[in-house]
């Protein structure tokens, strides 16, 4: 048993040195880590030990090789640095160490008793042993405890296959049991629509609990009773209010938490993974689609410190359901005579599509792009509108006419995410982060807590989960702030590095522009904007709508409609927002292309069917301006077809062929047109224009005043619309038109609404 | 016992028409004749004889000895209208199970192809209907 142990270890070494320079990141000491495979090796046996280069680096020795950590780490991190690896199960490095488990005990030279070496601070120069008989025989204590009352579910269970205790019994566990007794039994908690609990299977790691207290923030997961009858739940019978619930599932070491919809429905080896990321927020989360066949099972996250680290809303994690309901799977016409929609062949309604767009004076002609549009398919879009002569293009969801697109840094996260935590005083404006990106919350939550991070608001908003200052709901308190009037702008004047939050809500209001300068100004007046940072962040609602500003989606300047006749034809490109086009006079010939059958397209009159994220390969923007890609998991339904394969078949149906004919001659298009898309995954700092992009609207110039009654100018400050700062995301769940399709999130919807699952 | 077979020891088939005593029913075109006995089981009361049994084939029973055979009729008679029985229970569960009325009301147990109720939903994904 102790060699095959040895043998596992050594056979982790290796691919934990594959890791190394991450994990050596995360310990702080990239230095001298350099040094331990090899040379450190030979030094440990030589007469003389080399001096640590860094004071803060402290001498172990873990079985018998010298390895540098940082002072402070524990034991288990050590070992982890040396490349040995410690089982558990309550042990994990986002969240605070509890050490009940006892999975992890290891040997200390000089210690009585084996330790629990996640919660043992290393000392310098402690001999650590992680393959000694007694430790051997700890574990296997341990393991026949955690047994005694586990239930045999395993051929019944989902988490077979992917279970913690599940391997660590191959290794550890005996072949029977020394206990003749019954095992105990624990009444399931009902957790809500998303978390199904068998808490028979619990092994009190605790990791829910702490994830939620922790991370999520919200103290309704706890332990009570003790010993025998320690049990794991919601103090009162209550749903978890969470929106990232989803992760106790990922977190539980065991099959006492599993997702609900996923249950019973697929094995683990039995499905297929594609690494891909989710666009249903702006964050743009790194993900793993699971699929069976051309089915979605389940997404869970991928790590991604730059963006979600390792957790995933609920949203990202369980919408998929909605991937297979509602699909637009074949193309669609208006029928002239019953003037209804009906099924027609792709070559008919290509046919239909061209010849309105190319006899259409380029005048009358708008294309739109929804949130959900792909970066290939805007551009294609895009193409083939300018090769018609058309300059008049709309990004759902933004007002382009008010938001100066010319400058990146008036609609990305300047600071990126991760950049949020190196403020020290945070202003949201308009937004509620918890229901636009509840990861990023998750962040600040972070900040806050740890990092004492000073949170201000202004507009309305829910719960944050952590202690926020609310100045107000107007938008006419920026003045105050500006001329120093508000008792906060003393906080902002003495702050270091703050950061303004500005949520995707404020870029559709009608008084944008003015509120737009106003917070420019604010920005530069309270350095949130210096030389070496940049805390202004617009907080993008979906994944589509950072990319199609960055491909300059949006009207020229000189303006577009001739007004006699209006707007003859719309191409809607999966925008779900038709009021934007619906309010404007003339008889429109809508052309939706799009994945679901949603307002967009009931109201058009001819429909193109398209992929939705995770059914073709594309490029998508998170609100930090970070281009990413994702894959085509499954294959899209029916007739269905990639979008920007779709429109380049339109511009040959509309005479003014596209110049590329492969993804990859259109991902050249891309970055020719923006240089976002040079580099995949990376994100490159944006220029600061310091207040000159809403400089032609001086002071508070009424020109807005004209479209929603805002605006005006009186004297010295901004007068902006009555109506209260709030976020645009009435309901988390429900977002979009794949949310929208979803029975789990209605499910959901309905037991946040209620308090009930049923 | 039957003679000149080489094969009949080896052939159930064949062999089994040693212990089968019943009445010839008639004769077809090959040669092959059939036969029936009402005191066997259902299912068994009715066999042919192939006229080569060295060298013989289920295909070379006419259709109207093979329905004769499968008791699909009574008699090998093509132009004979084939009328199917309903169990009763069959009926009495069609009924139950608010079966639409026709002229043959017909109990489809759950999962069968003809049962709307219980058949599985193979499709993997609902598409959208205009309005």
């Amino acid at each position: 048993m102790r060699r095959f142990c040895a043998l596992i270890s050594r056979t982790k070494r290796s691919s934990d040195e594959i890791n190394f320079l991450r994990k050596s990141v995360a310990l702080g000491s990239a230095s001298s880590a350099q040094t331990t495979s090899s040379e450190t090796t030979k030094a440990s046996f030589s007469t003389t030990n080399t001096p640590a280069v860094d004071e803060n680096l402290v001498p172990v020795f873990v079985d018998g090789r010298e390895v540098h950590v940082q002072k402070g780490v524990t034991v288990l991190q050590a070992c982890e640095h040396a490349g040995v690896h410690v089982p558990r199960f309550c042990y994990h490095p986002r969240l605070s160490i509890a050490g009940n488990c006892r999975m992890c005990l290891v040997e200390v030279e000089k210690s009585p008793k084996p330790v629990a070496s996640c919660a043992m601070p290393v000392m310098p120069n402690m001999n650590i042993k992680t393959t000694t008989d007694l430790v051997k025989k700890a574990r296997e204590g341990v393991m026949e405890f955690l047994l005694i009352n586990h239930p045999l579910d395993c051929p019944i269970c989902d988490q077979g296959g992917e279970c913690e205790l599940q391997d660590q019994s191959m290794i550890f566990g005996s072949d029977r049991s020394r206990f003749t007794e019954g095992k105990r039994a624990v009444e399931d908690k009902e957790l809500g629509p998303l978390v199904k609990t068998v808490m028979t299977r619990c092994i009190h790691c605790t990791r829910c609990v702490r994830f939620a207290t922790e991370v999520a923030g919200v103290q309704e997961l706890g332990v009570t009773g003790r010993g025998g009858q320690a049990e794991i739940g919601t103090y009162v019978s209550k749903l978890l209010s969470s929106e990232l619930s989803g992760n106790v599932i990922d977190l539980c070491p065991v099959g006492a938490l599993t997702s609900k919809p996923f249950a019973f429905t697929a094995r683990s080896w039995e499905l297929k993974p594609t690494e891909t990321i989710d666009v249903l927020d702006g964050l743009g989360s790194s993900i793993r689609v699971d699929s069976k066949g051309t089915e979605v099972m389940r997404i869970t996250p991928r790590l991604h410190e730059g963006v979600n680290e390792e957790w995933i809303s609920d949203k990202a994690r369980f919408s998929y359901d909605g991937l297979k309901r509602q699909r637009l799977d074949a193309p669609y016409a208006k029928n002239p005579k019953t003037n209804k929609l009906e099924k027609v062949t792709w070559e008919t309604a290509l046919e239909i599509v061209g010849e309105q767009l190319s006899k259409a004076d380029p005048r009358n002609l708008r294309a739109v792009a929804g949130k959900l549009a792909d970066c290939e398919s805007i551009v294609a879009l895009k193409d083939v509108m300018t090769s018609l002569g058309c300059v008049n293009f709309e990004v759902e969801g933004v007002n382009a006419d008010a938001v100066n697109v010319d400058s990146r840094s008036n609609y990305i996260m300047n600071s990126n995410i991760v950049g949020v935590e190196d403020a020290d005083v945070v202003l949201m404006v308009g937004a509620d982060v918890r229901l636009e990106a509840p990861v990023l919350n998750a962040r600040l939550r972070r900040a806050n807590v740890a990092g004492g991070v000073k949170m201000a608001t202004l507009g309305h908003h829910g719960d944050l989960t952590y202690p926020v200052e609310n100045l107000g709901t107007e938008a006419s308190i920026i003045n105050d702030l500006l001329s120093g009037k508000h008792a906060f702008s003393e906080t902002l004047k003495n702050a270091k590095n703050p950061c303004v939050i500005v949520g995707s809500a404020v870029l559709n209001r009608p008084d944008c522009a003015q509120l737009l300068k106003s917070l420019h100004q604010l920005s530069d007046q309270f350095g949130v904007v210096t030389n070496d940072w940049n805390g202004f962040n617009v907080l993008q609602a979906s994944g589509g709508t950072t990319g199609a500003l960055d491909l300059g989606f949006v009207s020229s300047k000189n303006k577009h409609i001739s007004e006699n006749d209006g707007l003859k034809v719309v191409y809607n490109l999966g925008s779900e927002t038709i009021s934007s086009y619906d309010s404007e006079p003339g008889k429109k010939f809508v052309i939706y292309q799009g994945h679901h059958g949603d307002v967009g397209a009931a109201g058009a009159d001819v429909v193109l069917p398209g992929a939705a994220y995770t059914e073709k390969d594309a490029t998508y923007v998170n609100t930090e301006g970070r281009a990413q890609r994702a894959l085509a998991c499954v294959a899209p339904p029916g007739l269905a077809r990639a979008d920007w394969k779709i429109l380049r078949a339109v511009s040959e149906f509309a005479m003014v062929p596209l110049k590329y004919n492969t993804i990859e001659q259109c991902r050249e298009r891309l970055a020719e047109v923006s240089p976002t898309f040079n580099a995949i995954d990376e994100v490159e700092p944006s220029l600061w224009l310091n207040g000159a992009s809403y400089a032609h609207l001086a002071g508070g110039t009424p020109n807005v005043a004209a479209k929603g009654g805002a605006g005006k100018k009186t004297s010295g400050a901004t007068v902006f619309a009555s109506e209260p700062l709030t976020t645009n995301v009435e309901n988390f769940y429900m977002t979009d038109a794949i949310t929208r399709a979803s029975a789990t999130m209605a499910r959901c919807s309905k037991a946040k609404a209620t308090g009930s699952a049923f | 016992m039957i003679k000149n077979n080489r094969t009949s020891i080896l052939d159930g088939s064949v062999w089994q028409l040693n212990s089968r005593k019943g009445r010839l029913v008639g004769t077809d075109q090959h040669g092959n004749e059939y036969y029936e006995n009402t005191k066997y089981q259902q299912g068994r009361s009715r066999w042919v004889k192939y006229k080569d049994l060295d060298d013989y084939n289920p295909a070379n029973v006419p259709r109207e000895w093979h329905q004769w055979l499968h008791y699909i009729s009574d008699e090998p008679d093509l132009t004979q209208e084939i009328k199917y029985e309903i169990p009763a229970i069959h009926v009495k569960l069609s009924k139950q199970f608010g079966a639409v009325a026709s002229n043959e009301p017909r109990y489809y147990p759950k999962g069968h192809f003809f049962n709307k109720k219980g058949i599985k939903d193979w499709k993997k994904y609902g598409a959208w209907s205009p309005p």
